[in-house]
């Protein structure tokens, strides 16, 4: 069946490059890794196209696909992949965002480059399999099984290999899979005790839940709902994220802001709104407040970050916030919204993250206390910049506006107190993301000591093709959002 | 045409983008002739599509040119569609008209600038945003201009951006239009909740409920008090006046400040269905008007008096819309624009005479150094006084007729503007006076050095006089509903008042400045409104995210110091790490894939997918 066939093939290309990435030579692995993720990112859009390129849900709806294998039938334990208009567009963002993780160039290719180009595509496998997964264990190993190469990367390529922040992170990360463990098994009892039968796969488990009593099902929505919010993540669960960002090596830091928070996005698409949709209702107001609280709360510690990385860190907390809402309005436009944002959350945050290194590399230095004026020395770097910025700031042309409108719009409907409230982080957002420009680029350049000849190169012409690859991303989807949403 | 004449400044603007850039990068420089003549270029082709749209336009009607499906999301559907009637086409002829000019002018007062590529592709692109939003026909595509049109004052104000007090400003103008734009958000939230539609000829005639009505005006006027510099967010517009004074010219005078007049008259049908929403932007346009003029009278900066002048002007405007008098505002809107990109440029001809002198007591006697300046200034000086037959005159007195005989008006909201119409004749004479008449102030070598603007910079002023002097004669130019009288004074009455105010106020500035040798006077902050703005909001702000910063250190980040404390394993982690060799990882990972590779394989064959 051609259909099925192009799951396993998605599944399988970056298990593949993982193996081939054991003989390339050292010296070449940096190349080999964009090749290969390059391949891979227009591979995975070849054969999600009929997705991704449709006119519209309807139309996409065609190119579905659902696939089901048994492992052990007498335990229910099986295999479940489902590719549709949420799925087949964050296999393509995983793919875009390992390419761009994959082009920073630092110290992971100078020690131990094997370790961490096999890694990069061991995280890509994952990814992809716990975004395609629909059935609760595969979806369990697939999520944890992101976590092991994201905890060689704080700690091997880690700034400063700070031991707290690895723990934090592997803390967060424990903490919420025991949650989401326990409350599969409590579904999956739940469906042993109307069937008789035992069953992993989501469908068997949504027929069983459809009828359980709504009281049942508090406790397992929370525990997927925790396993989520920490890995988004939502305020208050967020105390892990500042140390392990900043700690973690450039592309770690790309990957978890772009892509990993999206697992969580992806978790409460695919699981939690399908599988608890009265306690949701019953607890809507809580979860849209705590969604608005993270916008305006993360939005003030970015105000006062006084380091790049940190004010892009709380800024992305802040973005996600809004995605949470979008979701929370709990109607197919919000989580449509949701989606189209998450994107222009990935693309810009991934895009922002590459160039704040860019900056560190030629300065060695990105804190914000005082202007720097490297503007000038630098701009097509800070044109790159600040195109990103105005992404970031959801100005109307690019992706992040329709998103945000959307998302706003619709979580309107829902409540219109929270969506004011999440209103001043848009106010907020051009605060900070201004004086971050401003801080870097613009003011009298030399105020920042001599920049070293040797670095004083604006961006590469490899450099400068990502950047106009996300920012036409950015530019096309602000003009055509409808792409994104296939929901 | 009407594609065509959003297109060419769009073309304009990514020609010299991107070559400012590719030459950014190669170390070389844009020559500011050829990119100011592309950029003209443009703006003109752009002001022709725009004459032949209005010629095409059929009276009373409207052209539709559907480009493309913005978005859909359930029961929404947006379109990016133009949409040229009457009041747009108005619009579009000022802001390309006027924008030809003060391109033209700026190959001139742009030509020994480093940066002149890239200036002239953002004035190209202002112009974009600028159409987009008055030919928009939904709310999110005017609202693309919107923020588009604060974009392009972001980066011109803070033009050269090497100096911090140019980039504060640019930044102060973008967040506090942001505030705005929160407001114009959520007004489309409400009409779309309440009409279903984004669409402008569906929310203008929507019918909403009282409160409802209400909270939908004054969040689209909170929008225009951003947009437009009014009370309370007018403090962002004399500091955007460290941009280029042709930028000023052009985006702070007379085009993006008067985008908040566009939308209330363009929203007018709905807007008028909320009588204490009207009451609340009448006030607020007069007591902005009285106050601004104020604050004018004491400014020793030629482009902070003009710019405290703008604000007090659009003051005017707002109160027309808000007594129901839409189409004098928008008539005051065109006159204005005319006579104060006039007194702008003039104001930048008299800088760049002196090299970047702006302190009006530092200047006089420059009547016979600059005489195409001083003849044009002249007119932009009476049209703002408005003395007849300036074009400022026709406006301004249709503007304090409605106040005081509309059923919306009132003796309270005349009165304040006719106090504001003194203060205007006075503070526009002592500039008047104090640049152009009495002994020179400044160093004889700058005095002797003086000399008049070369030809691209004097033809506009030239052809802005001619329109400031004979602006007005055509009467309203877009008919929009008038107002219903309650009183029945006549327009004659009114006429002779407000040239009488004016006559008085340049009466007794003439009083006192036309002595020859005026002794300087401080610059004084006199409502210190920016500085109370700051302490208030900079401080709440500031303190609130160290409120913010200390629950995260102290409550999110102790929790997880506290945790971490109890267990040991967070040292042994990393030992785990670091000892072991790469072998061990690949060994590691070769045995997971292993396992999960199995474990599809299995399922593959069971399924007959192998």
């Amino acid at each position: 069946m051609e259909t099925s066939s192009s799951l396993s093939f998605l599944l399988t290309v970056p298990l593949l490059a993982l193996l081939i990435s054991w003989v390339i030579p050292k010296a070449l692995q940096r190349l080999y890794a964009i090749f290969g993720s390059a391949m891979i990112l227009a591979l995975t859009v070849y054969e999600t196209s009929g997705i991704i390129f449709s006119v519209s849900t309807e139309a996409a709806k065609a190119f579905f696909v659902d696939q089901r294998l048994e492992w052990v039938p007498e335990l229910g334990l099986s295999a479940g992949f489902r590719l549709d208009g949420y799925s087949a567009w964050f296999l393509v963002l995983s793919a875009l965002t390992t390419l761009v993780a994959f082009c920073v160039r630092g110290v992971w290719y100078r020690k131990q480059p094997r370790l961490f180009v096999s890694m990069g595509f061991f995280l890509l496998f994952a990814l992809n399999s716990a975004f395609l997964a629909t059935d609760l264990i595969t979806f369990y190993l697939s999520y944890e099984a992101v976590f092991i190469p994201m905890i060689f990367m704080v700690g091997i390529w880690g700034e400063n290999q700070k031991a707290s922040s690895v723990f934090r992170f592997f803390l967060m990360s424990f903490a919420g899979s025991i949650l989401m463990l326990v409350s599969m098994f409590w579904l999956m009892s739940l469906h042993h005790g109307a069937t008789g039968q035992w069953s992993s796969h989501l469908s068997d488990i949504l027929g069983s839940v459809s009828s359980a009593q709504a009281g049942d099902l508090v406790w397992p929505c929370a525990g997927f709902f925790l396993a989520f919010a920490l890995k988004v993540p939502l305020v208050p669960f967020h105390g892990w994220l500042k140390d392990v960002y900043v700690n973690a090596p450039m592309p770690g830091t790309i990957w978890m802001s772009a892509i990993l928070s999206k697992l969580g996005v992806a978790g409460i698409i695919r699981f939690v709104i399908p599988l608890f949709p009265a306690v949701l209702r019953e607890y809507q107001g809580i979860l849209l407040a705590l969604s608005a609280l993270s916008v305006v709360y993360a939005a003030l510690l970015a105000v006062r970050s006084d380091q790049g990385k940190t004010l892009l860190a709380y800024s992305s907390i802040s973005h996600l916030g809004f995605v949470m809402l979008g979701l929370f309005s709990l109607s197919q436009e919000g989580v449509n919204a949701a989606m189209l944002l998450s994107v222009g959350h990935a693309v810009t945050s991934g895009l922002l993250f590459f160039l704040l290194h860019q900056v560190e590399e030629r300065t060695g230095d990105t804190s914000l206390n005082e202007s720097k004026g490297l503007a000038s020395s630098f701009p097509v770097l800070f044109t790159g910049i600040f195109l990103a910025v105005l992404a970031s700031v959801s100005l109307p042309g690019t992706l992040n506006f329709g998103g945000e409108f959307l998302v706003l719009l619709n979580a309107y409907r829902a409540s219109a107190l929270c969506t004011i409230l999440a209103g001043a982080g848009v106010v907020l957002g051009a605060v900070y993301m201004l004086r971050f420009f401003q801080r870097l680029g613009l003011g009298s350049p030399g105020s920042a000591g001599p920049v070293e000849a040797a670095l004083k190169k604006d961006l590469s012409m490899t450099d400068i093709l990502m950047v106009a690859l996300l920012v036409g991303i950015v530019i096309y989807g602000g003009i055509n959002p409808g792409i994104f949403m296939k929901g | 045409m009407i594609t065509s004449m959003i297109l060419f400044p769009l073309v304009g603007f990514v020609i010299n983008g991107l070559w400012s850039l590719g030459s950014a990068r190669s170390g070389r420089r844009v020559p500011p002739s050829v990119s100011g003549a592309i950029a003209t270029l443009a703006m003109a082709a752009a002001f022709v599509s725009a004459l032949v749209a209005r010629s095409q336009l059929p009276s009373d009607g409207a052209i539709e040119v559907e480009c493309f499906r913005w978005f859909t999301l359930g029961t929404l559907a947006v379109d990016f569609k133009l949409r040229l009637d009457a009041l747009s086409s108005l619009f579009t002829l000022v802001i390309t008209g006027v924008g030809t000019l003060i391109h033209l002018y700026s190959i001139s007062y742009m030509s020994e600038d480093e940066g002149a590529g890239k200036y002239f592709a953002y004035l190209n692109l202002f112009c974009f945003m600028m159409l987009n939003l008055v030919l928009g026909s939904t709310l999110p595509q005017v609202f693309l201009g919107w923020e588009g049109v604060g974009l392009a004052s972001y980066l011109l104000i803070g033009f050269w951006y090497r100096e911090e007090a140019n980039v504060s400003a640019g930044q102060k103008a973008f967040v506090m239009n942001r505030i705005g734009d929160l407001g114009f958000l959520i007004a489309m939230f409400i009409g779309f909740k309440y009409s279903g539609s984004l669409d402008l000829a569906v929310i203008e005639k929507a019918v909403l409920p009282g409160a409802v009505a209400t909270s939908f005006v004054l969040l689209v006027f909170l929008a225009c008090t951003g947009k437009s510099a009014q009370i309370p967010l007018f403090t962002w517009l004399p500091d955007a006046m460290a941009g280029p004074t042709p930028v000023s010219a052009l985006i702070h005078a007379a085009t993006m400040v008067t985008s908040g007049v566009y939308l209330l008259a363009r929203l007018s049908p709905v807007i008028s269905q909320s009588a204490s929403g009207m009451m609340v932007i009448a006030g607020v346009g007069a007591i902005t008007a009285l106050i601004t003029a104020v604050i004018a009278c004491f400014q020793r900066d030629i482009k902070k008096v003009l710019a405290y002048s703008t604000v007090s002007q659009l003051g005017f405007m707002f109160a027309a819309c808000g007594v129901g008098a839409f189409g004098a505002g928008v008539f005051h809107v065109m006159t204005h624009a005319f006579f104060k990109a006039l007194l702008f440029l003039g104001a930048g001809s008299v800088i760049h005479a002196l090299h970047g002198e702006q302190d009006v007591f530092k200047m006089g006697g420059l009547k016979s150094k600059l005489p195409v300046t001083f003849w044009t200034f002249t007119a932009g000086w009476a049209a703002i006084l408005g003395l007849p037959p300036f074009s400022g005159f026709f406006s301004k007195d249709e503007i304090l007729h409605q106040a005081l005989v509309s059923r919306s008006g009132s003796g309270w909201v005349f009165g304040i503007l006719l106090i504001a119409a003194v203060l205007t004749a006075f503070y526009m004479t002592r500039l008047y006076l104090l640049v152009f008449f009495g002994s020179p102030r400044m160093e004889k070598s700058k005095f002797d050095h003086a000399h008049e603007s070369p030809a691209p910079m004097a033809l506009p002023l030239v052809l802005l006089g001619a329109l400031s002097l004979a602006g007005g004669f055509a009467g309203e130019p877009v008919h929009l509903p008038h107002p219903e009288a309650a009183l029945s004074t006549p327009a004659w009455v009114i006429m002779i008042v407000s040239v009488v105010v004016a006559v008085l106020g340049a009466t007794i500035a003439y009083r006192r400045y036309a002595g020859g040798s005026a002794s300087a006077e401080p610059a004084t902050d006199v409502f210190r409104i920016d500085a109370i703005y700051s302490r208030v909001f900079g401080g709440g702000l500031r303190a609130t995210a160290s409120a913010t910063g200390w629950i995260e250190e102290r409550v999110v980040q102790g929790l997880i110091r506290m945790v971490a404390a109890l267990t040991d394993l967070s040292g042994n982690m990393i030992r785990v790490l670091q000892v072991g060799s790469a072998q061990a990882y690949l060994l590691m990972m070769v045995i997971a894939l292993v396992v999960m590779v199995l474990y599809f394989l299995k399922g593959m064959v069971q399924y007959g997918n192998l």
